[in-house]
């Protein structure tokens, strides 16, 4: 069979069950529908291996992937026929999207860029996963690079990588972060100015290598961005909402179960944005509260069944069992559902930041060369040695002069969660000691992908805000985003 | 008004961006042109090649069934007290048996940095990368090497190839790394390959 026609089989089954579980999850709209269902796909692609990797029979991994998927199709199916019309929008969304990203490809030949970790992605998503390898030891001692992406690859052709996912996930980012955006500003501007944001925006990303790179770049630090992009959609939307509705937990869920396993590191960023969101103040009722310590729960134990799975090293270094870390998760996500905390919600999000930005104090005084591990990046992000041209100005620049006053209570957010990511990425480095180097290939400057989305979301909500403003217009549908902003702040929860 | 100054200063900002991101930023940083594209990445031995830590899977694929011996990272033969020499060849997939391939990794590389041949062999390479190595005593940390890999088409025989590692250069900064089939090496090198030395080898007098 031809490569291309496994690759759009194999993204047919990852479009249909992935709209399935999203149909399961009680989400009803198809956009939504069809960016979700990259990530739950991608999510029952690393349970079924993890299934498999359990029961110590890693030939089965692919077959487990089949049925299980072939599975959420049939119970969607059974249980949500209702919704077919929105289903088969959403897998036509999907569908478009996969035929662009195999058009990259096959047809275009947009090739990635040479690197070591890709080349060891590769092997270890070929020979360990693909072959696989009853001897999972090679592939537990990868774990810096995450599982969730090198599982996703080798679905592909036999001794071939599956090549369209990798822009598949960079085109579901942006629809992700296009779609979560145009929800939190809520009818506050026109289509018509956000359309000339988004194109303004367009236009910048393009002339920025690092956005380039990113569509095409064979590494978990894109999936990681968009795990991350869903993480903080998922907490603003049950902010906005008041209460956690079907896509805020779904966003959660799979967003934070993605992130835990996309990078051995995602769970430092997981963490942040789990905190933002049990650092809520108006969880109420027991539904919600059994919603939330689910949902805690499915992210902790996800993180702890990779770990487990495979006997991976990272137990041993922290002289964690993997019993202690299921207990830890089931006790900590009942504590953050509980009623007990309700007094000290307010006070976990700017406990978190403080605790973090005291540890990044620690590493820097303690750091030989203070100043240079401050300066770390600043010939990636300030210089253009990193590829990411002008961007670092332009956002900076960009939230002096939006300033925060004037803004809704969502772009703050927005923008105190991008801080607070930067810190987390800064803070996951210090494992590895410093805070990274000049050069593109730079851990670190790569991991500067994992926020990206959620800086995109924070500009196009404050662009959009800031140009219906400066037109005059009247909100559509609701109070002016400074009105917004005073019944929304945090101080008035 | 303070408005549509903030937008207009964004929008200024923006275009600055976009002009210095054409003009300056390629001149900082151009990112390397994909050498090899399209979705037959995966099984594109050239690409693989081209990445440390890749190099044995890049060699199965071209011949499945080659050998490759002094491709070690030892301590020199007969020099029980010198620093670990050679290139670090071997990986996970070696040892996995995955790869049908026989890797010797017991000896450190043949030196041929002192014959002159360098010139010789280099014109038969398929490939051109790096390879974490120590070229010899005088350099103290493990650091990269520049690697090739050759063979003559005309001299390959009908049985499986049989690669050799050398050191082709041992200056500073320029240290240099190969495997040579060893038919092409054989007819090249001025003296038996019996009798090279490998690296910093000692053999008693």
């Amino acid at each position: 069979m031809q490569p291309v026609v496994v690759e759009a089989l194999v993204l047919a089954l990852m479009g249909f069950s992935g709209v399935a579980l999203g149909l399961l999850f009680g989400i009803r709209h198809w956009i939504v529908l069809a960016f979700f269902a990259v990530a739950a796909s991608t999510l029952l692609r690393t349970w079924s291996a993890f299934t498999a990797w359990s029961l110590g029979r890693p030939e089965w991994a692919l077959e487990a992937w089949l049925i299980i998927s072939i599975l959420a199709v049939a119970v969607a199916a059974a249980t949500r026929y209702r919704a077919w019309s929105t289903a088969g929008l959403a897998v036509g969304l999907f569908g478009v999207g996969s035929v662009v990203a195999i058009l990259t490809k096959y047809v275009l030949g947009v090739g990635e860029r040479h690197h070591s970790d890709s080349a060891s992605m590769l092997s270890m998503a070929i020979f360990a996963i693909q072959g696989e390898f009853d001897d999972t030891e090679v592939i537990a001692d990868s774990y810096k690079r995450g599982i969730s992406y090198p599982l996703m690859l080798a679905l592909g052709p036999e001794g071939r990588i599956l090549s369209a996912y990798t822009p598949l996930v960079y085109f579901a980012l942006l629809v992700a972060a296009g779609w979560i955006a145009w929800k939190l500003l809520a009818g506050r501007v026109s289509w018509k100015v956000f359309a000339v944001v988004i194109g303004a925006l367009t236009l910048f990303s393009l002339t920025v290598p690092m956005f380039r790179a990113a569509m095409s770049y064979l590494n978990g630090h894109t999936l990681m961005g968009f795990a991350t992009v869903l993480l903080v959609g998922g907490l603003l939307i049950a902010r906005q909402e008041q209460r956690f509705s079907a896509i805020p937990m779904a966003f959660t869920l799979v967003g934070g179960a993605l992130g835990a396993t996309a990078r051995v590191e995602g769970i430092v960023l997981v963490l942040v944005v789990v905190i933002a969101l049990v650092g809520q103040t108006w969880w109420s009722g027991a539904t919600q509260r059994l919603q939330l310590f689910a949902t805690l729960s499915v992210i902790g134990l996800t993180f702890t069944w990779w770990l487990s799975a495979l006997e991976s090293p990272v137990l041993e270094r922290f002289g964690l069992p993997d019993w202690v870390l299921v207990l830890l998760t089931l006790v900590g996500a009942s504590v953050a559902a509980s009623k007990w905390i309700d007094p000290i919600r307010a006070w976990l999000l700017p406990a978190a930041a403080a605790i973090l930005l005291v540890l990044l104090a620690r590493v820097v005084w303690q750091s030989s060369n203070p100043v240079g591990t401050v300066l770390a990046q600043w010939p990636n992000l300030g210089l253009g040695v990193g590829g990411w041209g002008t961007a670092a100005h332009v956002f900076i620049g960009s939230a002096v002069l939006l300033g925060i006053r004037r803004r809704s209570a969502e772009y703050r957010w927005l923008l105190g969660l991008s801080a607070l990511l930067i810190a987390a990425v800064l803070f996951s480095k210090t494992f590895d000691g410093g805070f990274g180097r000049a050069s593109f290939y730079d851990s670190v400057n790569r991991m500067w992908l994992h926020v990206m989305p959620t800086i995109l979301l924070t500009t196009l909500v404050g662009y959009s805000e800031a140009l219906h403003a400066a037109l005059g217009r009247r909100a559509a549908t609701q109070s002016s985003p400074r009105q917004t902003a005073a019944t929304n702040s945090p101080t008035a929860q | 008004m303070i408005n549509r100054w903030r937008v207009s200063l964004i929008g200024l900002g923006l275009a600055v961006g976009v002009g210095l991101n054409v003009t300056l930023v390629p001149q900082i940083m151009t990112p390397r042109t994909p050498v090899f594209n399209g979705a037959d990445i995966a099984e594109n031995w050239e690409w693989r090649s081209m990445a440390i830590h890749s190099h044995s899977w890049w060699l199965w694929e071209k011949f499945p069934e080659s050998t490759a011996t002094h491709v070690g990272f030892v301590t020199p033969p007969g020099n029980p007290d010198a620093l670990r020499v050679g290139m670090l060849y071997s990986q996970w997939m070696d040892r996995q048996g995955a790869l049908s391939t026989e890797v010797d990794a017991s000896l450190p590389p043949l030196d041929v940095s002192e014959l002159g041949i360098r010139d010789a062999l280099y014109p038969h390479h398929r490939v051109y990368s790096r390879i974490h190595c120590r070229s010899g005593q005088e350099m103290a940390d493990r650091d990269t090497c520049y690697y090739f890999v050759s063979w003559s088409e005309e001299l390959l025989g009908d049985d499986p190839p049989r690669f050799i590692g050398v050191l082709t250069n041992r200056e500073q900064d320029k240290e240099e790394m190969a495997l040579i089939e060893e038919n092409l090496l054989r007819d090249v090198s001025p003296v038996p390959l019996e009798d090279l030395l490998s690296i910093d080898e000692i053999r008693p007098s």
